[in-house]
């Protein structure tokens, strides 16, 4: 369908409109006077408010934790908050009783169920809003409007004392508890201080006896057994040596038979015996120069030496009997001769020499291997000890740390707490206070008298357009669609009134001027009675 | 159209009292005749008539009463001597309409003062006259159902052509249920179309009836007959159709159809037409009732709308 422009449809509106004056006069004036009506007993109601200014400076999570940053809290989290302390039954309690709520016109208290009602009602009414960054409003509506500010007046003073109060608890605890956790860190620094002192003394030579001193010993012992094991087999080696010259030095004896017959002096033996003690004399005097007696070498020469001493005695009482007994004895044996060889005395000696060193540094093996097991003992011994120690002193460490913490953060609990207790801390304070209101919210009188001719006017037409949108009929000659089909309009005939119809259009617009006229009139009156107050609410 | 029903069947009644108490034309005989038709023409002057042309405006007016006469389908001698008499004297009966009927009839005229309506007609009628070249034409005015305005339209359109002075016209009220025409124009004599179809003694000058409109006539229903619709389909319609057209060359006759959507006739009757006329009311018609109603006549007929009864206070 060809759709009509816009002038068209108004003029086809205003044409339909104008046929309906009566209709739309009517209507108006019901409507005029229906909102005006409405506006007249429209109860009025004052809103009292009160903003309360939140910062978010809290004394108490300091106290608690200064080196994390604490979960900063959103002003709609705090207005929920608020909400939640202000609609609490604690407060809503006191809020009735201060206000004198609780009692009713007739001057008797409400029983229990008329309380929670007015608590019920008070809690949807009371309105705790987010209002700005930093700011929550508290408001109240009621017909009282004195009522209205006491509500508002007592609610946020019940409020900032409720909070407070949390407040100053929450910090006294908080500060309480740093307090005993700074004793309670005090005692136990003391008691690893002492547990130090005490096992330092049990252990004075831990000091002199590091475990690096232990094992530098311990390798100069390794070090020694080494060595040592190396002379001892070098002298079984020499020892080993000799014996078999004496072998040969024995046999080549033995082929100078008998004519090379000597007799060995008991003289001759002992000066040898005299010669080695005084030779081993001078080496225990040597040694005796840098060991104390019970050196395993001086031991060993004082055994030497006591032998030899024993052996020249014997030597210088009982010759005869030696070599009377070798005569008896073996005859065969030519011994005296081989004694009085001056190279088999010799190796003899020799041999003799080099049994004693063995036996000495057998003797010094042995002690340095002794002295080694007790020197890995004691590295043990000394390991353990510094662990302990060591582990004490990380508990000092540590403990010395928390407390040094816990010190800061009591001094910062103690600032706190001064502060609070001047209120300075407080992350509540009032902003704007509650006044009373003058003027009331909402909808008013004014606001229907004003509405009251729009909508008297917006109705009527309305439905008439509304009307006209919905029946699609033929009003207008380009709105003609058949299809198929290209009749034109020959002709356009407008309406034809005879006398008696432009009378009777005249009568209807007459009615309808008047109709309004009754309406303005009627609305004009009602204003007035309201301005003056004789009605209304 | 509940409204303009009412009113129209309210002034019906106001207007047949009118005629009840209004006293006959005295001396009405033949030689009067023609003054008063001039007069009547004077008193009523076709806007378009220039003043030097009168003579001939008399001579057309004589014609017209002639040929009027002449329908009566008898010798011009017998004129005077038979129903001449009786129809001339019937015309004559009724006084010539006046400013005051015409505006309680809602018949366009001359001197109302809503001259747009009267112009809207003369543009149908100058429409009509170009489409027909000239010749004399059945023009059917139909709607959708009653109320609508068919009739009032018709009549305006006869009107519209009689005050052209050259050209008479003839309405044809072949609404046989409604018979709303005789609201406009009072029923004089006792026969009408139906009494014409059926039965074969009564001539075409027996129900052809004056208006009071100079040079418009008009033929009423007539008794009620059943299956009327039979007879319009009949030759004698058809023959009473080509006899009134060739006879009067200069004669437009309007058929006052009923409604589509009310009965037959119309769809018979657009057979006989020349043209057809739709009268569309205002704000009462959808456009697929309407598709659904042109597929029951010819469309190529149909020479366009009539809007009807435009609500018009801007």
């Amino acid at each position: 369908m060809q759709e009509l422009s816009l002038s068209q449809q108004l003029e086809i509106a205003a044409n339909e409109v104008i046929s309906k004056r009566v209709f739309v006069s009517v209507l108006f004036s019901i409507l005029t006077v229906a909102v005006l009506l409405v506006g007249v007993f429209w109860p009025t109601v004052y809103m009292s408010s009160a903003t309360i200014q939140w910062s978010n400076i809290d004394s108490v999570s300091p106290i608690l934790d200064n080196r994390r940053n604490s979960q900063s809290s959103t002003i709609s989290e705090q207005a929920d908050i608020a909400r939640e302390i202000i609609l609490s039954n604690k407060i809503l309690d006191k809020l009735i009783e201060t206000v004198g709520m609780d009692v009713s016109e007739d001057g008797l208290k409400l029983d229990k169920t008329d309380l929670q009602i007015l608590k019920a009602d008070l809690m949807t009414k009371i309105e705790v809003l987010r209002a700005g960054k930093k700011l929550i409003s508290v408001s109240y509506k009621n017909k009282d409007s004195k009522l209205a500010y006491m509500v508002v007046n007592t609610i946020t003073e019940l409020f900032l004392q409720e909070t407070q109060e949390v407040k100053n608890v929450s910090s006294q605890g908080a500060y309480d508890f740093i307090n005993r956790q700074v004793l309670d860190y005090k005692s136990k620094l003391q008691a690893i201080n002492r547990q130090i002192i005490d096992f330092r003394k049990e252990n004075v030579d831990l000091d002199a006896d590091t475990s690096s001193g232990v094992n530098t010993r311990v390798n100069d012992l390794k070090n020694t057994i080494r060595e040592t094991n190396l002379d001892l087999t070098e002298s079984k080696a020499q020892k080993q040596s000799l014996e078999e010259q004496l072998v040969v030095e024995k046999e080549n004896i033995e082929k100078q038979s008998l004519a090379n017959s000597f007799q060995v002096s008991s003289v001759e033996r002992t000066n040898v015996a005299v010669e080695r003690l005084n030779t081993l004399q001078v080496n225990l005097d040597t040694l005796r120069l840098s060991y104390t007696e019970n050196y395993p070498d001086i031991v060993q020469l004082k055994e030497q030496i006591k032998n030899l001493k024993t052996q020249i005695f014997e030597e210088e009482n009982n010759q005869p009997v030696i070599v009377e007994k070798e005569a008896n004895a073996d005859p065969d044996i030519k011994s005296i001769r081989f004694v009085e060889s001056a190279l088999y005395t010799s190796l003899i000696g020799d041999i003799s020499e080099a049994e004693t060193t063995i036996r000495t540094l057998e003797a010094r093996v042995s002690d340095a291997e002794s002295r080694l097991a007790n020197e890995l003992l004691r590295a043990n011994e000394v390991n353990a000890q510094e662990s302990q120690l060591e582990e004490m002193a990380r508990d000092l460490d540590v403990t010395q740390q928390l407390y040094n913490d816990l010190l800061t953060r009591r001094e910062n609990a103690h600032i706190s707490l001064s502060l609070q207790l001047e209120n300075q801390g407080s992350s509540f304070k009032i902003q704007e206070p509650a006044t009373v209101p003058l003027i009331p919210v909402g909808a008013r009188f004014l606001h229907f008298a004003l509405a009251s001719v729009p909508i008297g006017l917006a109705f009527p037409l309305g439905i008439i357009v509304l009307l006209l949108l919905v029946d699609q009929k033929i009003r207008h000659e380009d709105s003609i669609n058949i299809e198929g089909l290209d009749i034109p309009v020959i002709g356009i005939v407008s309406q034809y009134h005879n006398d008696a119809e432009i009378r009777a259009e005249k009568t209807k617009s007459i009615v309808a001027f008047l109709i309004a006229v009754f309406a303005i009139v009627s609305m004009a009156i009602i204003t007035t009675l309201k301005v003056t107050q004789v009605i209304g609410a | 159209m509940p409204k303009l029903n009412s009113k129209s069947k309210s002034k019906s009644k106001l207007s047949d009292d009118d005629y009840n108490s209004v006293d006959h034309i005295p001396g009405t005989d033949s030689g009067l005749d023609i003054d008063l038709t001039e007069s009547a023409d004077r008193d009523q002057p076709m806007p378009d008539l220039v003043l030097g042309s009168k003579k001939s405006v008399i001579n057309i007016n004589l014609t017209n009463l002639d040929s009027s006469n002449a329908l009566v389908t008898r010798p011009q001698g017998d004129l005077t001597v038979r129903g001449g008499t009786r129809h001339l004297s019937q015309m004559f009966e009724n006084k010539l309409l006046d400013v005051h009927d015409f505006q309680e009839r809602k018949i366009v005229h001359p001197k109302m003062d809503n001259y747009e309506i009267l112009n809207t007609y003369r543009e149908i009628r100058t429409e009509l006259i170009h489409k027909s070249e000239g010749k004399n034409l059945v023009v059917m005015m139909v709607s959708l159902q009653h109320g609508m305005g068919t009739t009032f339209n018709a009549v305006n359109l006869a009107a519209a052509f009689s005050y052209e002075g050259e050209k008479t016209s003839l309405i044809v009220d072949c609404d046989v249920n409604r018979r709303k025409l005789g609201r406009y124009f009072p029923d004089n004599g006792e026969y009408g179309l139906t009494d014409y179809l059926v039965n074969g003694d009564i001539g075409t000058e027996k129900i052809i009836y004056p208006t009071g409109i100079s040079r418009m006539r008009y033929i009423p229903v007539g008794s009620k007959h059943q299956e009327i619709g039979e007879f319009f389909s009949t030759e004698r319609m058809r023959n009473f159709i080509e006899e009134v057209k060739r006879r009067y060359s200069d004669r437009y006759i309007i058929l006052n159809a009923p409604p589509i959507e009310a009965s037959v006739d119309a769809a018979i009757l657009s057979e006989i037409s020349d043209f057809i006329i739709f009268i569309l009311p205002y704000g009462k018609i959808s456009n697929d009732r309407l598709s659904r109603a042109m597929k029951l006549i010819p469309k190529e007929k149909i020479i366009g709308f009539v809007i009807n009864n435009k609500i018009n206070h801007v």
